[in-house]
């Protein structure tokens, strides 16, 4: 596949304390997949995607979108010359301008393509309301076809789950991957969410101080972290020994375990039980799917997944 | 990349222009090195310091009690009537304080309005002295502190008086110990504003014989022909002026407690009955009898005295007004949303102090303002050796725009804060070009801030007197400079006519301003 976005050695530093936001940043995003920068808040992911879109400028490094330089040292394209387009967190709909209107602001594109862009994304009927009289799952479709409809190289998405409650996002997120794959555009969507992450990305680069610390497939950077940080940020996971960690799934509680453990506590989590247990004077996470422990009980358990090592 | 760097300093030479009367004076009183010592420590000016002292604090406290009573009452209460009366108190803002002196004075004097409802004709009470000027601003300006005090103590949180009741503390003692130390800021806010109002008349104090400094500035200039005499004058209220400001700002700090105690739901009304019902009616009735009802029955009444010889060039001022506050407001608001725009898409440093330098204008008196625009028209006019500025429209919308230009920025900047940033970028990627930006996003999200600017502006403007009577261009006059002309020419009962055209269009825009049309989205 080729490489829709390529970005070499890209720096930013903000004055205000120095803080680096971008520390020489090496990435590419491969066309028609779902990229995802997954950090913490500020960790400089959506300055990194401002930067891509030109609404900040880097100090420093380059910008290719689809072979096309749109930022070097000597060259800096404005937004709307970049072939991009953004999804914002709060879909930054204009509040005076119809369905239809909002969807093609500034655009070209004839009736034929507002059709078929409102057929695709559920909008048909919709195209006369204004704004304020849609949910907030039809606020995001409109963003998503105002983005869409000139047809960009890249679609930028900055948290638009991230102001949703929770039974509205996972219903959200669903009809966010499956509009983006209708559609077969190339995405790099940002989030601190690593469910969000995991469920939409076909790849994820975990982010951090303005650098970029892993890129791989969910799977990847879930079983395979480079170091203590991704593996912390991506889930739970207790030190068995020097430089050696498991994460509570990869515990297994047995009859025919290899270690002795007593129970200190248990959290009910609704799909199953998070177990604090104490072997060996050591305390362990152990999840498991058990009804019948209680807390004092002495158990047998064994290691049943990969032992991560830092 | 280059005209970007161009575009940074549009709003900062805007600024400068805005400024540049009150800059001109200070250059000019610098650099002449004319300072009058005997003049500027002289008994003249003694007497100009003293009289501005004594009104200024007269003033404050009239306005910091009318404005307390009737923003406390319309906010916190219901009562029997309450809903006209707020509309009551804020009505006088239509009205010029000269006019409401000229009423008051034919109201009480000898074979006044007063003498004949009493049927004695020797009923009268003589006002045309400090106490009766101190009144007439009282009445006139009190509206700023309702405005401000009301909208804060309507913020109060309901967990504050929750605390009250809880605490059982008595109404008069939560008052003096928890709503009014609360509700300071906007009460001095809005007394500051009655000051400076008050520093910048010139048709009261005119009337009522009271030398301040406006009166110094136009005796010096018009009675004896001194204009370097009127510069000093006009400096020495300049400093008064900062004096002013700079007190305000220590108060401020002083409450800056306030912002923590107005966040979550707001503390609802208390429904007033028996005694306190009654109570609260007599006092906005009486309030609003002296404020309102009275100076417009007395301007009813002489309009129909003077019925059969109703003058009717009225209309040809009245025409001179509004095409006059018109082309200033568009002007004045035109500008504001250029500069707020520049200054939020292009900043920088010097725009920020440019800023702050082209709001002055609001705090100096409009005398000043037209003094510094003939050093600048005297200038320029003088190095071109023709008269190009001098007595022409230029001039005096240039003078509105610097006294007024903080008025309609205030409400321009307001709406901008509301459009999310978001909305920016989204322009900046979906957008044509710029300009088509403004047209099809910012105008349109932006149109009720810039009609509540429009607004103010008009009113402003159409009561503005002093800068009108020294930049109008000849033989042009507004309905603000015919009424003043009637006054001082004893034909008091000829101004009713005039007065009431000018106060109904002035209270059309106070009450279009007061309405939910506008209010609705700021």
């Amino acid at each position: 596949m080729n490489d829709i976005v390529q970005i070499k050695k890209l720096q930013k530093i903000f004055c205000k304390g120095n803080i680096c936001i971008a520390n020489n940043i090496n990435l590419s995003i491969q066309e028609g997949e779902i990229f995802t920068i997954l950090g913490k808040s500020g960790s400089g992911k959506t300055t990194f995607l401002r930067m891509i879109a030109g609404l900040e400028t880097p100090d420093d490094g380059e910008i290719i979108i689809d072979n096309n330089t749109v930022f070097s040292k000597n060259k800096n394209l404005e937004p709307k010359d970049r072939e991009v387009a953004v999804v914002f967190q709060n879909y930054a709909l204009l509040p005076h301008l119809t369905i239809a209107s909002n969807i093609t602001f500034g655009s070209k594109a004839s009736k034929k393509d507002l059709d078929e862009v409102l057929e695709k994304t559920k909008l048909k009927g919709q195209e006369n309301k204004f704004p304020h009289e849609l949910s907030g799952g039809q606020q995001q479709r409109v963003a998503l076809a105002r983005a869409i409809i000139n047809k960009p190289k890249i679609l930028l998405l900055d948290e638009p789950l991230s102001n949703i409650d929770t039974e509205l996002r996972s219903h959200l997120r669903v009809e966010l991957k499956e509009m983006i794959k209708a559609f077969n555009i190339t995405a790099l969507f940002i989030t601190h969410d690593k469910e969000d992450a995991f469920y939409l990305s076909d790849r994820i680069a975990i982010m951090h101080g303005g650098n970029i610390l892993q890129v791989g497939t969910a799977k990847e950077i879930y079983h395979h972290p480079n170091d203590l940080y991704c593996a912390n940020f991506l889930g739970k996971m207790t030190q068995i020994e020097t430089n050696s960690y498991i994460r509570p799934e990869h515990i297994e509680i047995c009859l025919d375990g290899e270690f002795e453990a007593i129970i200190k506590e248990i959290t009910f989590y609704g799909s199953f039980y998070e177990i604090l247990i104490i072997s060996n004077k050591k305390e362990l996470l152990v999840h498991s799917f058990d009804d019948n422990l209680k807390i004092g009980q002495k158990i047998k358990y064994k290691f049943n997944g990969e032992i991560l090592k830092f | 990349m280059e005209i970007n760097k161009f575009k940074r300093y549009i709003a900062p030479f805007i600024g400068v222009c805005i400024a540049s009367p009150i800059l001109a004076l200070l250059l000019y009183f610098i650099f002449k090195n004319e300072f009058d010592f005997d003049f500027l420590f002289g008994k003249l000016m003694k007497q100009y310091i003293t009289n501005t002292t004594i009104l200024v604090i007269g003033t404050f406290f009239s306005v910091l009690v009318i404005g307390t009573i009737t923003s406390y009452l319309s906010a916190r209460f219901e009562y029997f009537g309450s809903k006209f009366f707020a509309i009551c108190f804020i009505l006088p803002l239509a009205y010029p304080a000269y006019i409401l002196g000229y009423t008051y004075v034919g109201f009480f004097e000898f074979r006044g309005i007063l003498s004949e409802i009493v049927g004695t004709k020797s009923v009268r009470l003589d006002i045309l002295n400090m106490y009766g000027a101190i009144f007439i601003f009282g009445i006139a300006m009190f509206p700023y502190v309702y405005i401000l005090g009301k909208v804060s103590f309507g913020s109060i949180s309901s967990t504050v008086t929750e605390l009250i009741s809880l605490h059982k503390i008595n109404p008069i003692k939560a008052f003096f110990k928890v709503y009014l130390p609360l509700a300071y800021p906007a009460i001095f806010a809005g007394c500051l504003l009655a000051i400076l109002e008050t520093l910048s008349d010139y048709g009261t104090v005119l009337y009522f014989g009271i030398d301040t400094f406006s009166i110094g500035i136009f005796k010096s200039w018009f009675g004896y022909g001194d204009f370097l005499q009127s510069i000093n004058v006009a400096i020495m209220l300049l400093i008064f002026v900062f004096a002013i400001l700079w007190v305000e700002s220590l108060i401020r700090k002083k409450y800056r407690f306030v912002s923590s105690t107005f966040s979550g739901k707001k503390a609802p009304k208390i429904k007033l009955t028996g005694k306190y019902n009654f109570i609260a009616f007599f006092i906005s009735f009486v309030i609003s009898l002296i404020t309102l009802f009275i100076p417009t029955t007395i301007l009813v009444y002489w309009f129909i005295l003077d019925i059969h010889t109703l003058d009717f060039e009225t209309f040809q001022f009245l025409s001179n007004t509004l095409t006059l506050n018109f082309i200033s407001s568009i002007v004045i608001i035109l500008l504001s949303f250029f500069v707020v725009y520049m200054l939020r898409f292009y900043p920088s440093k010097i725009g920020n102090f440019t800023h702050k330098l082209s709001i002055l204008g609001y705090s100096i008196p409009g005398a000043i303002v037209g003094i510094g625009l003939l050093v600048i028209s005297n200038f320029i006019d003088k190095a071109l050796n023709h008269v190009l500025l001098s007595g022409t429209f230029l001039l005096l919308v240039l003078a509105y725009t610097t006294r007024y230009f903080a008025s309609s920025i205030g409400s321009i900047e307001n709406g901008f804060s509301k459009i999310d940033s978001s909305i920016d970028d989204a322009s900046k990627i979906f957008g044509k070009s710029e300009i088509s930006n403004i047209i099809k996003v910012y105008l349109p999200l932006m149109k009720p801030y810039i009609l509540s600017g429009f607004l103010i502006l008009y009113i402003d403007i159409a009561k503005e007197l002093p800068a009108t009577l020294i930049l109008r261009p000849f033989n042009f006059d507004t309905l603000a400079i015919q009424i003043s002309h009637l006054a001082s020419n004893e034909m008091l009962y000829k101004t009713g006519f005039p007065s009431l055209v000018l106060v109904l269009t002035t209270a059309i825009a106070v009450l279009l301003l007061n309405s939910k049309f506008v209010r609705r989205k700021i």
